[in-house]
Protein backbone atom coordinates (compact mmCIF):
# COMPACT_ATOMS: atom_id res chain seq x y z
CA UNK A 1 0.00 0.00 0.00
CA UNK A 2 2.81 2.39 0.79
CA UNK A 3 4.28 1.50 -2.38
CA UNK A 4 1.48 1.91 -4.44
CA UNK A 5 1.29 5.35 -2.41
CA UNK A 6 4.37 6.99 -3.34
CA UNK A 7 4.22 5.63 -6.87
CA UNK A 8 1.13 7.30 -7.54
CA UNK A 9 2.32 10.19 -5.93
CA UNK A 10 5.78 10.57 -7.60
CA UNK A 11 3.70 9.58 -10.61
CA UNK A 12 1.84 12.93 -10.67
CA UNK A 13 5.06 14.70 -9.38
CA UNK A 14 6.67 13.74 -12.76
CA UNK A 15 3.96 14.11 -15.28
CA UNK A 16 3.10 17.43 -13.51
CA UNK A 17 6.78 18.66 -12.72
CA UNK A 18 6.66 21.69 -14.14
CA UNK A 19 3.50 23.04 -12.65
CA UNK A 20 6.14 21.56 -9.50
CA UNK A 21 8.53 23.70 -9.69
CA UNK A 22 6.40 26.89 -10.19
CA UNK A 23 4.73 25.55 -7.01
CA UNK A 24 7.79 24.88 -5.05
CA UNK A 25 9.17 28.62 -5.69
CA UNK A 26 5.82 30.34 -5.05
CA UNK A 27 6.64 28.78 -2.18
CA UNK A 28 10.14 29.08 -1.24
CA UNK A 29 10.43 32.64 -2.85
CA UNK A 30 7.99 34.23 -0.25
CA UNK A 31 9.94 32.70 2.46
CA UNK A 32 12.75 35.47 1.63
CA UNK A 33 10.25 38.39 1.20
CA UNK A 34 8.00 37.71 3.96
CA UNK A 35 10.34 39.17 6.40
CA UNK A 36 11.30 42.12 4.46
CA UNK A 37 9.72 44.24 6.58
CA UNK A 38 11.80 45.66 9.70
CA UNK A 39 10.56 45.85 13.04
CA UNK A 40 10.44 49.86 14.49
CA UNK A 41 13.69 50.32 16.52
CA UNK A 42 16.13 53.18 17.73
CA UNK A 43 19.76 53.42 17.54
CA UNK A 44 21.77 54.16 20.82
CA UNK A 45 24.84 55.67 20.57
CA UNK A 46 27.34 56.79 23.88
CA UNK A 47 30.85 57.58 24.19
CA UNK A 48 33.18 55.23 26.35
CA UNK A 49 36.42 57.54 26.89
CA UNK A 50 38.75 54.56 28.28
CA UNK A 51 38.72 52.81 25.03
CA UNK A 52 38.29 55.90 23.05
CA UNK A 53 35.21 55.03 21.06
CA UNK A 54 31.76 55.14 20.51
CA UNK A 55 29.13 52.48 21.98
CA UNK A 56 26.48 51.23 19.43
CA UNK A 57 23.26 49.73 20.31
CA UNK A 58 19.85 48.77 18.47
CA UNK A 59 16.89 49.42 20.77
CA UNK A 60 14.01 47.04 19.93
CA UNK A 61 10.75 49.77 20.30
CA UNK A 62 8.51 46.90 21.41
CA UNK A 63 11.12 45.61 24.30
CA UNK A 64 13.10 47.83 25.41
CA UNK A 65 16.22 45.33 24.75
CA UNK A 66 19.49 46.80 23.78
CA UNK A 67 21.23 44.37 20.79
CA UNK A 68 25.15 45.79 20.42
CA UNK A 69 25.97 46.49 16.78
CA UNK A 70 28.51 44.42 14.87
CA UNK A 71 31.95 46.14 15.62
CA UNK A 72 31.05 48.09 18.51
CA UNK A 73 32.80 50.76 20.03
CA UNK A 74 33.50 52.56 16.65
CA UNK A 75 36.74 54.33 16.37
CA UNK A 76 36.74 58.34 17.64
CA UNK A 77 39.06 60.68 19.08
CA UNK A 78 40.57 60.32 22.70
CA UNK A 79 38.15 60.11 25.98
CA UNK A 80 34.91 60.95 23.79
CA UNK A 81 32.20 62.18 26.06
CA UNK A 82 28.58 64.17 24.94
CA UNK A 83 27.57 62.71 21.75
CA UNK A 84 24.64 63.68 19.82
CA UNK A 85 22.49 62.62 16.65
CA UNK A 86 21.38 65.13 14.28
CA UNK A 87 17.44 65.13 13.61
CA UNK A 88 17.62 63.84 10.27
CA UNK A 89 19.28 60.36 12.02
CA UNK A 90 22.08 60.57 9.30
CA UNK A 91 24.78 62.17 11.38
CA UNK A 92 26.41 61.81 14.91
CA UNK A 93 28.71 64.15 16.37
CA UNK A 94 30.87 63.11 19.38
CA UNK A 95 33.05 65.77 21.69
CA UNK A 96 36.31 64.36 22.41
CA UNK A 97 37.48 65.79 25.45
CA UNK A 98 41.47 65.28 25.64
CA UNK A 99 41.77 66.54 21.96
CA UNK A 100 39.19 68.98 21.90
CA UNK A 101 37.80 68.17 18.91
CA UNK A 102 33.82 67.01 17.50
CA UNK A 103 33.78 63.99 15.69
CA UNK A 104 31.39 63.61 12.70
CA UNK A 105 30.11 60.24 11.84
CA UNK A 106 27.91 59.00 9.07
CA UNK A 107 25.10 56.76 10.80
CA UNK A 108 24.39 53.31 8.71
CA UNK A 109 20.81 53.22 9.39
CA UNK A 110 20.43 49.20 8.52
CA UNK A 111 23.35 48.31 10.26
CA UNK A 112 23.81 50.62 12.84
CA UNK A 113 27.63 51.17 12.16
CA UNK A 114 29.31 54.42 12.16
CA UNK A 115 31.98 55.88 9.58
CA UNK A 116 34.05 58.71 10.95
CA UNK A 117 34.26 61.91 8.53
CA UNK A 118 37.02 63.39 8.98
CA UNK A 119 39.53 66.13 9.45
CA UNK A 120 37.97 66.61 13.41
CA UNK A 121 36.65 69.94 14.07
CA UNK A 122 38.42 71.99 17.01
CA UNK A 123 36.33 73.38 19.50
CA UNK A 124 36.97 74.74 23.25
CA UNK A 125 39.02 73.04 26.32
CA UNK A 126 37.20 70.11 27.14
CA UNK A 127 33.57 69.95 26.03
CA UNK A 128 31.45 68.13 28.23
CA UNK A 129 28.21 69.12 26.80
CA UNK A 130 26.39 69.27 23.27
CA UNK A 131 22.81 70.35 22.06
CA UNK A 132 21.68 70.74 18.77
CA UNK A 133 18.56 72.95 17.93
CA UNK A 134 15.46 70.98 16.67
CA UNK A 135 15.95 72.21 12.94
CA UNK A 136 19.63 70.86 13.17
CA UNK A 137 21.42 73.78 12.29
CA UNK A 138 23.38 74.60 14.94
CA UNK A 139 25.51 72.91 17.05
CA UNK A 140 26.45 74.20 20.76
CA UNK A 141 29.14 72.32 22.07
CA UNK A 142 29.91 73.48 26.57
CA UNK A 143 34.02 73.75 27.09
CA UNK A 144 34.31 73.21 30.37
CA UNK A 145 37.98 74.38 30.87
CA UNK A 146 37.96 77.21 28.44
CA UNK A 147 34.84 78.50 29.95
CA UNK A 148 32.86 79.29 26.98
CA UNK A 149 29.93 77.72 24.33
CA UNK A 150 31.38 77.20 20.67
CA UNK A 151 28.36 77.28 17.99
CA UNK A 152 28.77 75.89 14.65
CA UNK A 153 26.51 75.86 11.89
CA UNK A 154 25.87 72.13 10.15
CA UNK A 155 25.41 71.61 6.41
CA UNK A 156 22.51 69.95 6.32
CA UNK A 157 23.96 67.18 3.57
CA UNK A 158 26.83 66.58 4.62
CA UNK A 159 26.83 67.40 8.46
CA UNK A 160 29.99 69.42 8.27
CA UNK A 161 30.33 71.97 10.93
CA UNK A 162 31.76 75.83 10.17
CA UNK A 163 32.08 77.88 13.34
CA UNK A 164 29.70 81.19 13.50
CA UNK A 165 30.92 84.52 14.07
CA UNK A 166 32.04 85.86 17.05
CA UNK A 167 32.29 81.71 18.60
CA UNK A 168 33.18 80.87 20.88
CA UNK A 169 31.03 82.96 23.62
CA UNK A 170 32.14 83.25 26.88
CA UNK A 171 29.94 82.34 29.78
CA UNK A 172 30.28 81.92 33.55
CA UNK A 173 32.87 79.59 35.02
CA UNK A 174 32.85 75.81 34.19
CA UNK A 175 29.66 75.36 32.54
CA UNK A 176 28.79 71.64 32.26
CA UNK A 177 25.17 71.01 30.67
CA UNK A 178 23.44 72.55 28.55
CA UNK A 179 19.31 73.16 27.18
CA UNK A 180 18.09 74.41 24.55
CA UNK A 181 14.15 75.32 23.60
CA UNK A 182 12.09 73.44 21.34
CA UNK A 183 11.66 76.43 18.90
CA UNK A 184 15.43 77.26 18.99
CA UNK A 185 15.48 80.40 20.54
CA UNK A 186 16.90 79.93 24.06
CA UNK A 187 20.35 78.30 25.55
CA UNK A 188 20.30 77.59 29.32
CA UNK A 189 23.28 76.76 30.36
CA UNK A 190 24.83 75.46 34.40
CA UNK A 191 27.81 75.56 35.71
CA UNK A 192 28.29 73.49 39.16
CA UNK A 193 30.24 76.28 40.73
CA UNK A 194 27.75 78.46 40.51
CA UNK A 195 23.88 78.35 41.66
CA UNK A 196 22.19 79.27 39.05
CA UNK A 197 21.39 79.11 35.28
CA UNK A 198 22.48 81.52 32.86
CA UNK A 199 20.09 82.51 29.65
CA UNK A 200 21.29 83.00 25.80
CA UNK A 201 19.23 84.32 23.01
CA UNK A 202 19.82 82.37 19.89
CA UNK A 203 20.24 84.74 16.50
CA UNK A 204 19.26 83.49 13.05
CA UNK A 205 22.82 83.26 12.55
CA UNK A 206 23.23 81.09 15.81
CA UNK A 207 25.20 83.73 17.79
CA UNK A 208 24.42 83.98 21.28
CA UNK A 209 23.69 86.99 23.36
CA UNK A 210 23.02 86.55 27.30
CA UNK A 211 19.94 87.60 28.64
CA UNK A 212 20.72 90.24 31.48
CA UNK A 213 20.95 88.93 34.98
CA UNK A 214 21.49 84.90 36.47
CA UNK A 215 18.49 82.69 37.75
CA UNK A 216 19.29 81.14 40.97
CA UNK A 217 18.91 77.32 41.60
CA UNK A 218 20.11 75.06 44.40
CA UNK A 219 23.95 74.15 45.01
CA UNK A 220 25.59 71.62 42.37
CA UNK A 221 23.73 72.34 39.76
CA UNK A 222 24.65 69.34 37.21
CA UNK A 223 21.73 68.45 34.67
CA UNK A 224 19.52 70.56 32.96
CA UNK A 225 16.27 69.91 30.27
CA UNK A 226 13.51 71.67 29.33
CA UNK A 227 10.83 69.36 28.41
CA UNK A 228 9.13 68.75 24.86
CA UNK A 229 6.46 71.95 25.17
CA UNK A 230 9.08 74.47 26.25
CA UNK A 231 7.26 76.02 28.80
CA UNK A 232 9.71 75.06 32.15
CA UNK A 233 13.32 74.22 32.61
CA UNK A 234 14.32 71.92 35.51
CA UNK A 235 17.82 71.82 36.93
CA UNK A 236 19.36 68.84 39.35
CA UNK A 237 20.92 70.16 42.02
CA UNK A 238 23.17 67.77 43.20
CA UNK A 239 24.61 69.20 46.20
CA UNK A 240 21.22 70.23 47.68
CA UNK A 241 19.61 67.27 46.53
CA UNK A 242 16.69 69.22 44.80
CA UNK A 243 15.19 69.74 41.88
CA UNK A 244 14.61 72.74 40.07
CA UNK A 245 11.86 74.38 38.36
CA UNK A 246 11.72 77.64 36.53
CA UNK A 247 9.27 78.84 34.10
CA UNK A 248 10.14 80.06 30.27
CA UNK A 249 9.58 83.33 29.58
CA UNK A 250 9.20 82.87 25.70
CA UNK A 251 9.01 86.30 24.37
CA UNK A 252 12.67 87.32 26.80
CA UNK A 253 13.96 83.87 27.48
CA UNK A 254 13.92 85.05 31.52
CA UNK A 255 13.19 82.83 34.09
CA UNK A 256 10.90 82.59 37.32
CA UNK A 257 11.40 79.82 39.92
CA UNK A 258 7.91 78.20 39.87
CA UNK A 259 5.86 77.69 43.19
CA UNK A 260 7.23 75.17 45.25
CA UNK A 261 10.88 74.96 43.77
CA UNK A 262 13.05 73.36 44.89
CA UNK A 263 11.40 69.86 45.25
CA UNK A 264 13.03 66.96 47.42
CA UNK A 265 15.21 64.14 45.28
CA UNK A 266 17.16 61.41 46.61
CA UNK A 267 20.82 61.60 47.08
CA UNK A 268 23.24 63.51 44.74
CA UNK A 269 20.59 64.14 41.91
CA UNK A 270 22.91 64.62 38.82
CA UNK A 271 20.58 64.32 35.70
CA UNK A 272 16.70 65.16 34.72
CA UNK A 273 14.42 64.06 31.68
CA UNK A 274 10.85 64.43 30.83
CA UNK A 275 8.74 62.29 28.67
CA UNK A 276 7.66 63.13 25.58
CA UNK A 277 4.19 63.91 26.70
CA UNK A 278 5.96 66.61 29.19
CA UNK A 279 3.70 64.06 31.84
CA UNK A 280 6.46 62.31 33.29
CA UNK A 281 9.80 63.30 34.95
CA UNK A 282 12.43 61.25 35.73
CA UNK A 283 15.47 62.31 37.80
CA UNK A 284 18.90 60.20 38.42
CA UNK A 285 20.23 60.31 42.11
CA UNK A 286 24.03 58.91 41.67
CA UNK A 287 24.29 58.96 45.30
CA UNK A 288 21.07 56.99 46.57
CA UNK A 289 21.58 54.45 43.41
CA UNK A 290 17.68 55.47 42.27
CA UNK A 291 15.42 56.96 39.92
CA UNK A 292 12.97 59.49 41.21
CA UNK A 293 9.91 59.85 39.16
CA UNK A 294 7.06 62.54 39.53
CA UNK A 295 3.97 63.37 37.55
CA UNK A 296 3.86 67.05 36.02
CA UNK A 297 0.15 69.21 35.89
CA UNK A 298 0.30 72.13 33.30
CA UNK A 299 1.71 74.50 35.57
CA UNK A 300 4.92 72.56 35.96
CA UNK A 301 4.36 71.36 39.05
CA UNK A 302 5.83 68.02 40.15
CA UNK A 303 4.30 65.11 42.32
CA UNK A 304 5.74 62.38 43.15
CA UNK A 305 4.49 59.33 42.34
CA UNK A 306 3.64 56.27 44.60
CA UNK A 307 6.24 53.76 45.61
CA UNK A 308 9.27 55.58 44.67
CA UNK A 309 12.10 55.53 44.40
CA UNK A 310 12.72 53.36 41.81
CA UNK A 311 15.96 51.31 41.74
CA UNK A 312 17.96 48.69 39.61
CA UNK A 313 20.34 51.77 38.06
CA UNK A 314 23.50 51.88 40.17
CA UNK A 315 25.15 54.98 40.72
CA UNK A 316 23.12 56.47 37.66
CA UNK A 317 24.94 59.41 36.23
CA UNK A 318 22.72 60.11 33.35
CA UNK A 319 18.95 59.48 32.24
CA UNK A 320 17.46 60.05 28.99
CA UNK A 321 13.82 59.46 27.35
CA UNK A 322 12.87 57.15 24.58
CA UNK A 323 11.42 59.21 21.66
CA UNK A 324 8.00 56.95 21.88
CA UNK A 325 7.86 57.60 25.68
CA UNK A 326 7.82 54.09 26.33
CA UNK A 327 11.18 53.49 28.08
CA UNK A 328 13.56 55.59 30.10
CA UNK A 329 17.30 54.80 29.98
CA UNK A 330 20.05 55.21 32.71
CA UNK A 331 23.41 55.31 32.35
CA UNK A 332 24.59 53.33 35.32
CA UNK A 333 28.47 53.85 36.21
CA UNK A 334 29.76 51.03 37.98
CA UNK A 335 27.88 48.48 36.51
CA UNK A 336 28.99 50.10 33.25
CA UNK A 337 25.70 49.46 31.47
CA UNK A 338 23.01 50.98 30.02
CA UNK A 339 19.08 49.98 32.13
CA UNK A 340 15.95 50.33 30.35
CA UNK A 341 13.04 50.79 32.51
CA UNK A 342 9.50 50.60 31.21
CA UNK A 343 7.16 53.56 32.03
CA UNK A 344 3.47 52.47 32.83
CA UNK A 345 1.59 54.41 30.95
CA UNK A 346 -1.56 52.54 31.20
CA UNK A 347 -3.88 52.11 34.78
CA UNK A 348 -5.47 49.02 33.25
CA UNK A 349 -2.93 46.66 34.48
CA UNK A 350 -3.46 48.15 38.12
CA UNK A 351 -0.32 50.06 38.44
CA UNK A 352 0.28 53.47 38.87
CA UNK A 353 1.02 56.11 35.80
CA UNK A 354 4.72 57.34 35.34
CA UNK A 355 6.36 54.56 37.64
CA UNK A 356 8.83 52.57 36.27
CA UNK A 357 9.41 48.63 35.83
CA UNK A 358 13.82 47.80 35.22
CA UNK A 359 12.93 45.94 32.08
CA UNK A 360 17.00 45.38 31.44
CA UNK A 361 20.32 46.11 31.08
CA UNK A 362 22.95 46.16 28.63
CA UNK A 363 26.87 45.70 29.28
CA UNK A 364 29.14 48.88 27.53
CA UNK A 365 32.38 47.18 28.99
CA UNK A 366 34.00 50.18 30.46
CA UNK A 367 32.97 53.19 31.73
CA UNK A 368 30.62 55.23 29.93
CA UNK A 369 30.54 58.83 29.33
CA UNK A 370 27.23 60.80 31.16
CA UNK A 371 25.40 60.98 27.63
CA UNK A 372 22.62 58.98 25.65
CA UNK A 373 22.15 59.68 21.65
CA UNK A 374 19.34 58.38 20.38
CA UNK A 375 17.81 57.88 16.83
CA UNK A 376 14.28 58.98 16.50
CA UNK A 377 13.35 55.97 14.22
CA UNK B 1 5.00 25.93 7.66
CA UNK B 2 6.63 27.47 10.59
CA UNK B 3 7.31 31.29 10.51
CA UNK B 4 7.31 32.70 13.27
CA UNK B 5 6.50 36.32 14.38
CA UNK B 6 9.42 37.85 13.25
CA UNK B 7 9.21 36.34 9.61
CA UNK B 8 12.02 34.05 10.30
CA UNK B 9 12.08 30.49 8.85
CA UNK B 10 12.74 27.89 11.38
CA UNK B 11 14.83 24.70 10.81
CA UNK B 12 12.37 22.70 12.26
CA UNK B 13 10.09 23.72 8.72
CA UNK B 14 12.74 22.84 6.54
CA UNK B 15 13.31 19.43 8.37
CA UNK B 16 9.56 18.72 7.81
CA UNK B 17 9.72 19.46 3.99
CA UNK B 18 12.56 16.89 4.19
CA UNK B 19 11.12 14.25 5.77
CA UNK B 20 8.35 14.80 3.58
CA UNK B 21 10.01 14.25 0.30
CA UNK B 22 12.07 11.45 2.12
CA UNK B 23 9.04 9.72 2.86
CA UNK B 24 7.38 9.89 -0.15
CA UNK B 25 10.30 8.75 -2.20
CA UNK B 26 12.06 6.64 -0.38
CA UNK B 27 10.66 3.27 -0.93
CA UNK B 28 10.45 3.80 -5.01
CA UNK B 29 13.46 5.88 -6.47
CA UNK B 30 15.81 3.62 -5.87
CA UNK B 31 14.59 1.80 -8.97
CA UNK B 32 17.61 3.42 -10.95
CA UNK B 33 20.23 1.11 -11.22
CA UNK B 34 23.24 3.74 -12.73
CA UNK B 35 24.33 6.98 -11.62
CA UNK B 36 27.12 8.98 -12.13
CA UNK B 37 30.14 8.99 -10.06
CA UNK B 38 30.83 12.51 -10.01
CA UNK B 39 28.06 15.78 -9.96
CA UNK B 40 29.49 19.09 -10.06
CA UNK B 41 27.28 21.93 -9.40
CA UNK B 42 27.19 25.40 -9.76
CA UNK B 43 24.57 28.33 -10.20
CA UNK B 44 23.12 31.25 -8.60
CA UNK B 45 21.96 31.78 -4.97
CA UNK B 46 19.95 33.32 -2.70
CA UNK B 47 20.46 33.70 1.20
CA UNK B 48 18.40 35.45 3.55
CA UNK B 49 21.08 36.00 6.01
CA UNK B 50 20.08 36.36 9.24
CA UNK B 51 21.51 39.81 10.61
CA UNK B 52 19.47 41.29 13.56
CA UNK B 53 21.45 39.54 16.03
CA UNK B 54 24.39 41.53 14.70
CA UNK B 55 22.27 44.46 15.20
CA UNK B 56 20.91 45.08 11.94
CA UNK B 57 17.56 46.60 11.61
CA UNK B 58 16.42 43.74 9.61
CA UNK B 59 17.43 40.46 8.04
CA UNK B 60 19.68 40.66 4.89
CA UNK B 61 18.69 39.75 1.15
CA UNK B 62 21.72 38.56 -0.14
CA UNK B 63 22.44 37.01 -3.89
CA UNK B 64 25.57 35.25 -5.01
CA UNK B 65 26.73 31.61 -6.01
CA UNK B 66 26.70 28.23 -5.28
CA UNK B 67 28.96 25.44 -6.42
CA UNK B 68 29.43 22.06 -5.25
CA UNK B 69 31.33 18.23 -6.12
CA UNK B 70 28.92 15.08 -5.03
CA UNK B 71 30.83 11.95 -5.19
CA UNK B 72 28.33 8.82 -5.51
CA UNK B 73 29.84 5.81 -3.41
CA UNK B 74 26.34 4.01 -4.01
CA UNK B 75 23.84 4.76 -6.03
CA UNK B 76 21.94 6.17 -3.28
CA UNK B 77 24.51 7.63 -1.18
CA UNK B 78 27.15 10.30 -1.42
CA UNK B 79 29.48 12.70 -0.12
CA UNK B 80 29.20 16.28 -0.89
CA UNK B 81 31.34 19.08 -1.05
CA UNK B 82 29.47 22.77 -0.92
CA UNK B 83 31.06 26.44 -1.34
CA UNK B 84 28.56 29.22 -1.59
CA UNK B 85 29.35 33.36 -1.55
CA UNK B 86 26.77 35.65 -0.82
CA UNK B 87 27.01 39.36 -1.06
CA UNK B 88 25.09 42.43 0.01
CA UNK B 89 26.14 46.17 0.33
CA UNK B 90 26.92 45.39 4.17
CA UNK B 91 27.39 42.29 4.27
CA UNK B 92 30.11 39.54 2.36
CA UNK B 93 28.69 35.75 3.71
CA UNK B 94 31.23 32.81 2.71
CA UNK B 95 30.07 29.05 3.54
CA UNK B 96 32.41 25.84 3.56
CA UNK B 97 30.52 22.58 3.89
CA UNK B 98 30.62 18.70 3.70
CA UNK B 99 28.31 16.13 4.35
CA UNK B 100 26.29 13.42 3.24
CA UNK B 101 24.12 13.09 0.81
CA UNK B 102 20.85 10.89 0.20
CA UNK B 103 19.21 10.64 -3.83
CA UNK B 104 16.35 9.16 -5.02
CA UNK B 105 16.62 8.21 -8.77
CA UNK B 106 13.53 7.85 -11.24
CA UNK B 107 14.30 8.56 -14.74
CA UNK B 108 15.40 11.76 -15.98
CA UNK B 109 14.93 13.38 -11.99
CA UNK B 110 16.29 13.34 -8.80
CA UNK B 111 15.86 14.01 -5.29
CA UNK B 112 17.94 14.25 -2.68
CA UNK B 113 18.84 15.54 0.60
CA UNK B 114 21.79 16.53 2.71
CA UNK B 115 22.76 17.34 6.06
CA UNK B 116 26.38 19.13 6.32
CA UNK B 117 28.95 21.14 8.55
CA UNK B 118 31.47 23.25 7.98
CA UNK B 119 33.04 26.60 8.29
CA UNK B 120 31.09 30.10 7.68
CA UNK B 121 32.88 32.97 7.27
CA UNK B 122 30.91 36.43 7.54
CA UNK B 123 32.36 39.78 7.00
CA UNK B 124 30.48 42.97 7.50
CA UNK B 125 31.61 45.43 5.57
CA UNK B 126 32.20 48.80 7.79
CA UNK B 127 35.77 50.62 7.79
CA UNK B 128 35.92 52.48 11.53
CA UNK B 129 36.10 50.38 13.95
CA UNK B 130 37.94 49.84 17.29
CA UNK B 131 38.44 45.74 18.24
CA UNK B 132 40.18 44.45 15.03
CA UNK B 133 38.77 43.17 11.72
CA UNK B 134 35.16 42.68 11.69
CA UNK B 135 35.69 39.28 9.64
CA UNK B 136 34.65 36.26 11.89
CA UNK B 137 34.73 32.75 11.39
CA UNK B 138 32.67 30.18 13.09
CA UNK B 139 31.58 26.40 12.58
CA UNK B 140 28.62 26.06 10.40
CA UNK B 141 26.10 23.52 10.04
CA UNK B 142 22.83 22.26 8.75
CA UNK B 143 20.85 20.31 6.17
CA UNK B 144 18.22 20.37 3.34
CA UNK B 145 17.86 19.23 -0.19
CA UNK B 146 16.83 19.80 -3.94
CA UNK B 147 15.43 18.32 -7.40
CA UNK B 148 17.28 17.93 -10.42
CA UNK B 149 16.14 17.38 -13.42
CA UNK B 150 18.02 15.44 -16.62
CA UNK B 151 18.15 17.89 -19.76
CA UNK B 152 21.40 15.55 -21.42
CA UNK B 153 22.44 12.60 -20.35
CA UNK B 154 25.80 14.40 -18.70
CA UNK B 155 23.69 17.74 -18.05
CA UNK B 156 21.19 18.67 -15.41
CA UNK B 157 19.08 21.12 -14.39
CA UNK B 158 19.16 21.48 -10.18
CA UNK B 159 15.57 23.09 -10.21
CA UNK B 160 16.26 23.84 -6.61
CA UNK B 161 18.41 23.50 -3.80
CA UNK B 162 17.02 24.83 -0.52
CA UNK B 163 19.23 24.44 2.82
CA UNK B 164 19.15 25.55 6.15
CA UNK B 165 22.05 26.81 7.62
CA UNK B 166 23.34 27.87 11.12
CA UNK B 167 26.17 29.68 11.63
CA UNK B 168 27.92 31.05 14.86
CA UNK B 169 30.05 34.13 14.08
CA UNK B 170 31.00 37.00 15.67
CA UNK B 171 29.93 35.00 19.03
CA UNK B 172 26.71 35.25 18.05
CA UNK B 173 24.03 32.45 16.10
CA UNK B 174 22.49 33.36 12.64
CA UNK B 175 20.11 31.29 11.11
CA UNK B 176 19.80 31.51 7.62
CA UNK B 177 17.88 30.62 4.32
CA UNK B 178 19.56 29.28 1.09
CA UNK B 179 17.96 28.84 -2.04
CA UNK B 180 20.03 27.65 -5.62
CA UNK B 181 19.46 27.06 -8.70
CA UNK B 182 21.84 25.65 -11.70
CA UNK B 183 23.37 23.36 -13.76
CA UNK B 184 24.97 19.78 -12.56
CA UNK B 185 27.33 18.23 -14.54
CA UNK B 186 27.82 14.10 -14.44
CA UNK B 187 31.31 12.51 -15.12
CA UNK B 188 31.55 8.73 -14.66
CA UNK B 189 29.15 6.20 -13.73
CA UNK B 190 28.30 3.89 -11.16
CA UNK B 191 25.99 0.61 -11.44
CA UNK B 192 24.67 -0.54 -15.43
CA UNK B 193 26.25 1.91 -18.13
CA UNK B 194 24.84 5.14 -18.71
CA UNK B 195 22.88 5.26 -22.00
CA UNK B 196 24.93 7.81 -23.86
Amino acid sequence: MTEFISMTAFNIFRRCWGRGIIATLAFLLPLGVVSCGSRPTHLAYLGVPTLNGIAAFRIDNNTGKFTPIVGSPFLAGNSPGPVVVAPSNKFLYAANQTDNTISLFKIDSLVGTLTEVTPRTNTGLSPSAMVLNAAGSFLFVANTISSNISVFSVNSSSGALTQVAGSPFSVPANPVSMAITPSGTYLYVVAPNLPAVFAYSISSSGALMQVPGSFPVGAGANGIAIEPAGKFVHVANSTDNTLSILSINSATGVLTTISGSPFATGTTPVSVTIDPSSTYLYVANEGSNNITAYSVDTNGVPTLVTTQPFSGATQPIFITSDPDGKYVYAISQSTKTVVTFDINTSTSNGGTLGTLTFTQSASVGQFPATSLALTTK
Amino acid sequence: MNIDREGIVRPKSLLVIVGFLSILFSTQLSRAQEASRFDVFGGYSYMRFDSRPLGFASDSNLNGWNAAVAGNITLKWGVFLDASGHYGQELTIYNFLIGPQYSFRRDKSRFFVHGFIGKAQNKVNVTTRINGDLESVGKAYGGGGGFDYDLKPRISIRVFQADYLHSDTYGLSQNDFRVSAGLVFHFGHIGHPRKL
